[in-house]
């Protein structure tokens, strides 16, 4: 592999130019942190206003103010308070999937609620 | 922008020249609600010219988003208002520079804090970076020249053509390193911690990183040395034709 130094020896370019050059480039293109007000002159003759999407400035202001990030703040309740029965059914149809009882299932399931009863009344 | 605010309130900051709309942000402890109007009026004025900046300068390859590197500047564009000097009478667009250098010093400096490591960000910033941030050392009208660039100046729509036609990892490291190009000595100097942080950043190591932007220089400088013989023998075909 070539050293860098063979390179230099050939193109009689120094790396300090070649990195001042590459620095320059960047410079008018925009792509690094100005260094003077002419850089910035550059820049926003570079920059096409109409292609960058500019930021709410309410979202600045939620900064400042410390308020919570916009996401959070977006999370709602889709049906307001319920009651906690109503919150119980829906972890069980959550947990069957969302599939409804068939009768066959249900005539079981109450057969299964009155031995456990009886069986705690033996219990008792 | 504010709740209470008349239409006589909202159009006299929306034709507020920045001095006042500045002036204005430094009492934020006294009138909290008009000094925010402000800020969002200027933010208004200045944003495009950096979120521009960040779209191009490849911040979304560390990993941050343009957006949250903007609204962190004018944040600290907010608190810092006080510290803005600029002399009397300067001219609108001569204003309009150094309110837009301001914002990039402190810009940079956030870019910096960026790549220090957590137990650092904790740290005062230096002297030299507090200094830069609040204004005290205003960007020069010109950049600083170096004589030995001068020479090479025909080269650099070669350079552009190697840019483009470099992976864009790689075009986004050498973009970003060379942030930190010294006119001093004409060579990029990266501090240990900045460099770590960038590394974590793109998700290598330092010494990957100095190795991959070494051999991208040499292919740079051989595809210049390449493309300065071709135009040369092209040249000469020419002038014997």
């Amino acid at each position: 592999m070539k050293t860098h130094g063979e390179n230099q020896a050939k193109s009689g370019v120094t790396s300090e130019a070649l990195e001042g050059l590459l620095h320059q480039v960047l410079r008018e293109d925009g792509k690094v942190f100005p260094v003077s007000e002419e850089d910035i002159r550059n820049l926003e003759a570079e920059i096409d206003p109409n292609e960058v999407e500019t930021i709410d400035p309410a979202r600045l202001l939620a900064r400042v103010r410390r308020e919570k990030p916009e996401e959070s703040s977006k999370v709602v309740p889709l049906f307001g308070k319920t009651s906690s029965e109503v919150e119980d059914e829906l972890q069980a149809m959550a947990a069957r999937n969302g599939g409804q009882i068939t009768d066959e299932v249900r005539k079981q399931m109450e057969q299964d609620r009155v031995n456990a009863e009886k069986g705690l009344d033996q219990e008792k | 922008m504010r709740e209470n605010a008349t239409v006589a309130e909202e159009l006299a900051t929306r034709s507020a020249d920045d001095m006042d709309l500045l002036l204005r942000m430094t009492f934020k402890d006294e009138n909290r609600e008009d000094a925010e109007a402000a800020l969002a009026e200027f933010f208004r004025r200045y944003q495009t010219t950096l979120l521009g900046f960040a779209e191009k300068s490849g911040f979304r390859a560390l990993g941050w988003s343009p957006d949250d590197f903007v609204l962190r500047t004018f944040e600290k564009a907010f608190e810092k208002a006080g510290l803005f000097r600029a002399p009397s009478g300067l001219p609108p667009d001569k204003l309009r520079l150094k309110i837009q250098a301001w914002l990039f010093q402190i810009a940079k400096n956030e870019f910096l804090m960026e790549f220090r490591k957590p137990e650092r960000k904790q740290e005062a910033p230096t002297e030299r970076e507090r200094t830069e941030a609040e204004g005290q050392a205003p960007l020069p009208e010109k950049p600083p020249e170096r004589f030995d660039v001068q020479a090479l100046q025909g080269k650099k729509a070669a350079v552009r053509t190697f840019l483009d036609a470099l992976p864009e990892a790689d075009r986004e490291m050498l973009v970003i390193s060379m942030n930190f190009f010294d006119f001093k000595t004409g060579k990029v100097h990266l501090p240990d911690d900045i460099l770590e942080g960038l590394a974590e950043s793109m998700g290598t190591t330092p010494e990957s990183i100095k190795t991959k932007r070494g051999r991208l220089l040499r292919k740079l400088e051989d595809y210049l040395e390449t493309t300065t013989t071709k135009t040369t023998q092209s040249t000469k075909q020419r002038k014997e034709l």
